[in-house]
C-alpha cells in the first residue's frame, strides 16, 4: 500500500514553458508513467489550451479537475501568478470525477445532486470519505446545491469545496476537467479508499455594534435592513467611505467589514462579502442569505485572521491523532488577503509549524469556501463561506 | 317586626361586609395597578436604558470602525513600504552584480513586485532598431505584452508621455493619459518610470494593479524610480562590464597569438640548439680521433721513437700538443654540454656531503690557489651536510667558478665558498665569491652565453673556451636549481648556485619542460 503525493510549481513568463516545467518537476516527485489524480490551481494568465494537452502528454493523467484563482497556496507562501500541479498515485487513496456545465440556468439542488452520482459512479467504491467540489455560479443558491450533493452522499458526508477566482474581475473564471477548460460550470472530485482526513473551517471576525434585521432579500441581494435601504448599515459605520463600495468588486472597506449572518443551528456568524451596493441602496453579496436573519458589520484584524488559521491546524492536528499528513489542501478567500496584506505567507508558516513542514501545502484563493463552521463534527451543516480559511488534511 | 329586622339587619350587615371587601378589593387592585404602573415605568426605563446602550454600542463600533480603517491604511502603508524596500534592496544587490543585460531582468523576481504590492509589472527597453522589448513581464499573457509594446510604439500619445517624462502615475498624470495607460495596460492603478542611462531613455518600468486595489501613493512612485534607476545604472555597468570583457578577449585572444608564434618559435630555436647540438657533438667526435692521432704521431715524434729530431722541431712538435690539448679540452666541454643540453648525459644522482665534495676540488686547485698566494675560506653550517646531486658534475661546476675565480682574483686575494639555506625550500645556495676585478653591468647577461668571454686584460692574456660558465649552468639546471651572478667593478664577483637537498625536492621541481 502506497502513496505518493507530488507538486509541481512553474512562474515562467510562458505559460506553455511553466507548464511544462511543473510537469517536470512533478514527474521528477512521483516518477511514475501516468498519474491517478492531477489536480490544478492557475492564475487567468497560465490558463491556455496549450497547457491541458502538455500535461496530457508529459503526466498522462487518469482523471484531472482544478480551477483557476487569484492565487496560489504553496508551502513557501502565497503567490499571485503561476500554475500549480497536484499529483496523486496512490493504492489507498481512489478517486471518481464529475463535472456539470452550463450550470447559470439549472436547478442547484438538481446540479449537486448529479455532480456527487457521477463521481460516486466513477469512483464506484463503497468506502467514500470526502467530495471536493470546485464552482462558479452556485454562489446564489449554494445551500440548494449543497443539499443535492448531500442528499447524493449522505446528510454526514463531508462536502467542501472552493469557489473558483481570478484577478476581481469576476470575468475570467475557469474550471478543468478531464482534456477541458471549463466556464459557468462546477467540478467535484469524490474521495475514496483507505485513508484519513481532518478539516477545519474558520473566520476570526467578530460581530460589531447591535443586532439588525434583513427585512426584504432577493437571493443574494439584501434589499432592506431594519426596513431601511441596506446600504445604511455601511454608511452608519463607514461613513462617507461607503460609496467607494460601489462599483468596487471585493475593495478593501467591502473585504475589512463583511456581513455576518448570525445562524441559530450553527450558533456562529456567517460571513458575506459585499461585492456592489445598487442605486436603490440594496447590498450585492458573494453568496446567499436567509430573509429575516440577524444581521451585524464584522471586523477582525491581521492577528485574529491568523490565530484563526492556528486555531484551524491545531484542530486538523488533533484530529489526525497522530496520523502524519501526506496533504494538505487549504482553500482561504481572496478576500482575507486586503486584511493580511503581505503576511498572508506568514498564515501559511503557521500552518506549517503546526502540522510539519515536510508536508506539502497546496491550495487555492478562492470567490468563497464550502466548509462546515469548525470540524468534521460539524458536518451535517455546511454552508458556503466568505472570508474563511479551510484547511483540509490528507493521512 | 323583630323577626323583620333581624333579616334586614341580616341583610345590612351582609352587604355592609360585601361592600368592605369591595372596598377592599378596589384598594388591592388600586394599589395592584400602582405597582404595575411602577413596574412598567421600571421597565420601559430598562429597556430605553438597553436602547441606548445598543445605540451607543453601535456608535463605539463606529468608532472603531473608522478607527480601524485609519490604522489599517497606515500599517497598510508601513508593511507596503518596509516590504517593498527590503525587497528592493536584495534585488538593487543582484542587479548590481548581473554582469550582463539578460542577467539583470532575469533576476528580477516576480516575488518583488508581490512585494511591492503590485501584481502587473512589465520591463521593455529599446534593442538597436528602436523597439521595444519586453524583459520582465509579470500578470500580463505573452501575446498581450506583444500588443501593448506595439500599441506603445504606433501610439504617438503614449510614446511622447514615455520619452519626455521619466516618471509617472495614475495619480498624478493627466485625465487623457491615464485613461490611454488603464486601456493598453488593464490596469486601475499605474505607475511608470524610465529607464534612464547616460545615452538617455532605453526603456521603461510599469507597474499596475487592478482597479478594485488600493490607488498608487507617492511612496509607491518613490519605490519603482528607485527600482528604475538601480536597472538604470546595472545597465550601464553590464555594458561596461561587457566593453571591458570583450577588450580583455581580444587582448587574451593576441596574447595566446603572441604566445603560440613565441612557441613555435622557441621550438625552432630549440631544434636549431638541438640540431647545433647534434652538430656539435658529431663534429667534436669527428675532430677527436684525428686530435688523438696528431696527438700521438707528436708524442712519437717528440719521444724519438722514429729518430732524434732537432730541437727546434721538437720545440714545434711541444706546441702541436700543446694546442691539441687545448682543443681536446675544447671538444671535451663542448661534447659535456650538447649532451646535457640533449639529455644524453647520464647523471649519476645521490646524497652526498657538501663538505667531501668541496674538500674534493679544494685539493685539485690548491696548487693554483697557492701560487697566487690567495686566502682559500670555507663557510659551512652544520646543518648544510647533504645534496641531492651527480657528485663528479658539481665538482665541475666548483672547478669552474673556483677556476674563474683564481683567474681574476690578484695575488694575496680571497675566495670564499659559503653554503646556506636558500630561500626556496629544501634547496641549499653556494656563493663562491672573490675580491678580483669584477664584471661590468652590461657583461652580466652575456656571461652564460656560449663561448661568451668578457672584455677585459685578464681574458686577453690568458687562454679560455668561454663554455666553462654554460657547463656550469647546464649542470646546476640538470639538478633543477638556479645559477646567477652578482658583482661590483674593483670590489669583486660573487657566483651563487641551488642545489636540492634530496629526492623529493628534486623531483618536485622538475621544469615543466621535463614533465612526461
Amino acid at each position: 500500500m502506497s502513496t505518493t503525493i507530488g507538486i509541481g510549481f512553474s512562474q515562467l513568463p510562458d505559460p506553455q514553458k511553466a507548464t511544462l516545467q511543473a510537469c517536470v518537476q512533478l514527474k521528477n516527485s512521483l516518477n511514475s508513467f501516468e498519474t491517478d489524480l492531477i489536480i490544478i490551481f492557475a492564475s487567468i494568465e497560465y490558463i491556455t489550451p496549450e497547457i491541458l494537452e502538455i500535461i496530457a502528454r508529459a503526466l498522462k493523467p487518469k482523471r484531472l479537475v482544478g480551477s483557476s484563482t487569484g492565487a496560489i497556496i504553496l508551502s513557501e507562501g502565497v503567490t499571485t501568478h503561476g500554475i500549480a500541479i497536484v499529483g496523486i498515485n496512490s493504492d489507498e487513496i481512489r478517486c471518481g470525477i464529475s463535472a456539470i456545465t452550463d450550470i447559470v440556468n439549472q436547478d442547484m439542488h438538481a446540479t449537486g445532486f448529479d455532480l456527487a452520482k457521477k463521481a460516486g459512479s466513477d469512483l464506484n467504491l463503497p468506502l467514500r470519505e470526502v467530495f471536493i467540489t470546485f464552482s462558479e455560479g452556485i454562489e446564489k443558491d449554494n445551500s440548494r446545491f449543497i443539499r443535492g450533493v448531500k442528499e447524493a452522499l449522505g446528510g454526514g458526508f463531508p462536502v467542501i469545496g472552493a469557489i473558483s477566482s481570478d484577478d476581481f474581475k469576476y470575468r475570467n473564471l475557469r474550471q478543468f476537467f478531464q482534456d477541458k477548460i471549463l466556464q459557468n460550470s462546477v467540478v467535484g472530485v469524490l474521495f475514496g479508499g483507505t485513508f484519513n482526513i481532518a478539516l477545519d473551517c474558520r473566520h476570526g471576525f467578530k460581530p460589531l455594534g447591535k443586532p439588525r434585521t434583513i427585512t426584504r432579500i432577493d437571493e443574494y441581494i439584501i434589499r432592506t435592513i431594519d426596513n431601511k435601504p441596506a446600504v445604511d448599515i455601511y454608511k452608519h459605520f463607514l461613513g462617507p467611505q461607503a460609496d467607494q463600495l460601489k462599483n468596487a468588486t471585493l475593495n478593501s472597506h467591502a473585504a475589512m467589514y463583511p456581513l455576518g449572518i448570525y445562524l441559530e443551528e450553527a450558533k456562529q456568524y456567517l460571513l458575506r462579502n459585499i461585492i456592489d451596493i445598487l442605486d436603490d441602496g440594496s447590498i450585492v453579496c458573494q453568496g446567499g442569505i436567509p430573509q429575516g436573519a440577524e444581521v451585524h458589520l464584522m471586523i477582525s484584524n491581521k492577528d485574529s485572521c491568523r490565530q484563526s488559521a492556528v486555531t484551524a491546524a491545531e484542530s486538523v492536528k488533533t484530529a489526525l491523532a497522530g496520523k502524519p499528513a501526506k496533504l494538505i489542501m487549504v482553500f482561504e478567500s481572496l478576500a482575507r488577503h486586503k486584511i493580511l496584506g503581505r503576511s498572508v505567507s506568514g498564515e501559511i508558516r503557521a500552518i506549517k509549524e503546526i502540522l510539519g513542514a515536510a508536508v506539502p501545502i497546496i491550495g487555492m484563493c478562492s470567490y468563497g469556501e464550502i466548509g462546515p463552521f469548525g470540524s468534521l463534527n460539524n458536518i451535517k451543516n455546511v454552508y458556503l463561506h466568505n472570508e474563511s480559511i479551510l484547511i483540509v488534511a490528507i493521512a | 317586626m323583630n323577626s323583620l329586622d333581624s333579616t334586614n339587619i341580616q341583610i345590612l350587615w351582609a352587604l355592609g361586609i360585601c361592600i368592605v371587601i369591595l372596598l377592599c378589593a378596589a384598594a388591592y387592585l388600586f394599589f395592584l395597578l400602582i405597582s404595575k404602573d411602577e413596574t412598567i415605568q421600571q421597565m420601559t426605563e430598562e429597556h430605553n436604558k438597553l436602547m441606548r446602550s445598543f445605540n451607543d454600542l453601535d456608535e463605539q463600533a463606529k468608532l472603531i470602525v473608522r478607527t480601524d480603517l485609519e490604522l489599517n491604511r497606515a500599517q497598510e502603508e508601513l508593511d507596503k513600504r518596509l516590504n517593498g524596500l527590503n525587497a528592493l534592496q536584495r534585488t538593487s544587490h543582484q542587479i548590481s552584480q548581473a554582469l550582463n543585460e539578460s542577467e539583470i531582468f532575469q533576476k528580477i523576481s516576480p516575488s518583488l513586485f508581490e512585494n511591492l504590492g503590485f501584481v502587473q509589472a512589465l520591463i521593455a527597453t529599446m534593442d538597436d532598431t528602436g523597439h521595444l522589448r519586453a524583459r520582465t513581464n509579470i500578470g500580463f499573457p505573452e501575446a498581450r505584452t506583444v500588443i501593448i509594446l506595439r500599441t506603445i510604439e504606433n501610439d504617438e500619445a503614449l510614446k511622447t508621455a514615455l520619452t519626455e517624462h521619466s516618471g509617472f502615475s495614475s495619480i498624478n498624470c493627466s485625465h487623457k493619459t491615464k485613461e490611454k495607460f488603464m486601456e493598453t495596460f488593464e490596469s486601475g492603478h499605474f505607475i511608470f518610470s524610465s529607464i534612464l542611462t547616460q545615452t538617455g531613455n532605453v526603456g521603461f518600468v510599469f507597474v499596475g494593479n487592478r482597479y478594485t486595489a488600493a490607488p498608487v501613493t507617492q511612496s509607491d512612485e518613490e519605490l519603482i524610480s528607485i527600482l528604475a534607476g538601480q536597472i538604470g545604472q546595472s545597465i550601464e555597468n553590464a555594458q561596461l562590464f561587457e566593453k571591458v570583457f570583450r577588450s580583455s578577449q581580444e587582448l587574451e585572444l593576441k596574447v595566446k597569438d603572441r604566445t603560440k608564434q613565441l612557441a613555435h618559435a622557441l621550438e625552432k630555436v630549440e631544434d636549431i640548439s638541438k640540431k647545433k647540438s647534434e652538430f656539435i657533438s658529431a663534429v667534436s667526435h669527428e675532430l677527436r680521433t684525428p686530435l688523438t692521432s696528431i696527438k700521438g704521431y707528436a708524442a712519437i715524434l717528440i719521444a724519438g721513437k722514429i729518430g732524434e729530431v732537432p730541437q727546434a722541431v721538437k720545440e714545434r712538435l711541444a706546441k702541436i700538443n700543446s694546442h691539441s690539448d687545448n682543443l681536446v679540452s675544447l671538444i671535451n666541454n663542448l661534447l659535456d654540454i650538447a649532451r646535457i643540453e640533449s639529455g644524453r648525459q647520464e647523471m649519476k644522482f645521490d646524497l652526498y656531503k657538501i663538505k667531501n665534495i668541496l674538500d674534493n676540488v679544494a685539493d685539485l686547485l690548491t696548487p693554483q690557489i697557492t701560487a697566487k698566494d690567495i686566502k682559500l675560506q670555507l663557510i659551512l653550517p652544520d646543518q648544510i651536510e647533504m645534496v641531492f646531486a651527480d657528485t663528479s658534475q658539481i665538482e665541475r661546476v666548483f672547478i669552474n667558478l673556483l677556476s674563474n675565480a683564481i683567474k681574476f682574483t690578484p695575488p694575496k686575494g680571497t675566495i670564499t665558498i659559503k653554503g646556506a639555506p636558500a630561500l626556496e625550500k629544501g634547496y641549499v645556495v653556494f656563493n663562491v665569491s672573490d675580491t678580483g676585478i669584477g664584471i661590468p653591468a652590461s657583461e652580466i647577461q652575456k656571461l652564460f652565453s656560449e663561448f661568451y668571454r668578457v672584455d677585459n686584460e685578464i681574458n686577453q692574456n690568458v687562454k679560455g673556451t668561454g663554455l666553462g660558465l654554460v657547463l656550469a649552468k647546464n649542470i646546476v639546471q640538470a639538478h633543477h636549481g638556479k645559477i646567477w651572478v652578482q658583482s661590483q667593478v674593483g670590489s669583486g664577483t660573487s657566483f651563487y648556485f641551488t642545489l636540492p637537498v634530496s629526492f623529493e625536492v628534486f623531483e618536485n621541481n622538475k621544469p615543466l619542460s621535463a614533465e612526461p
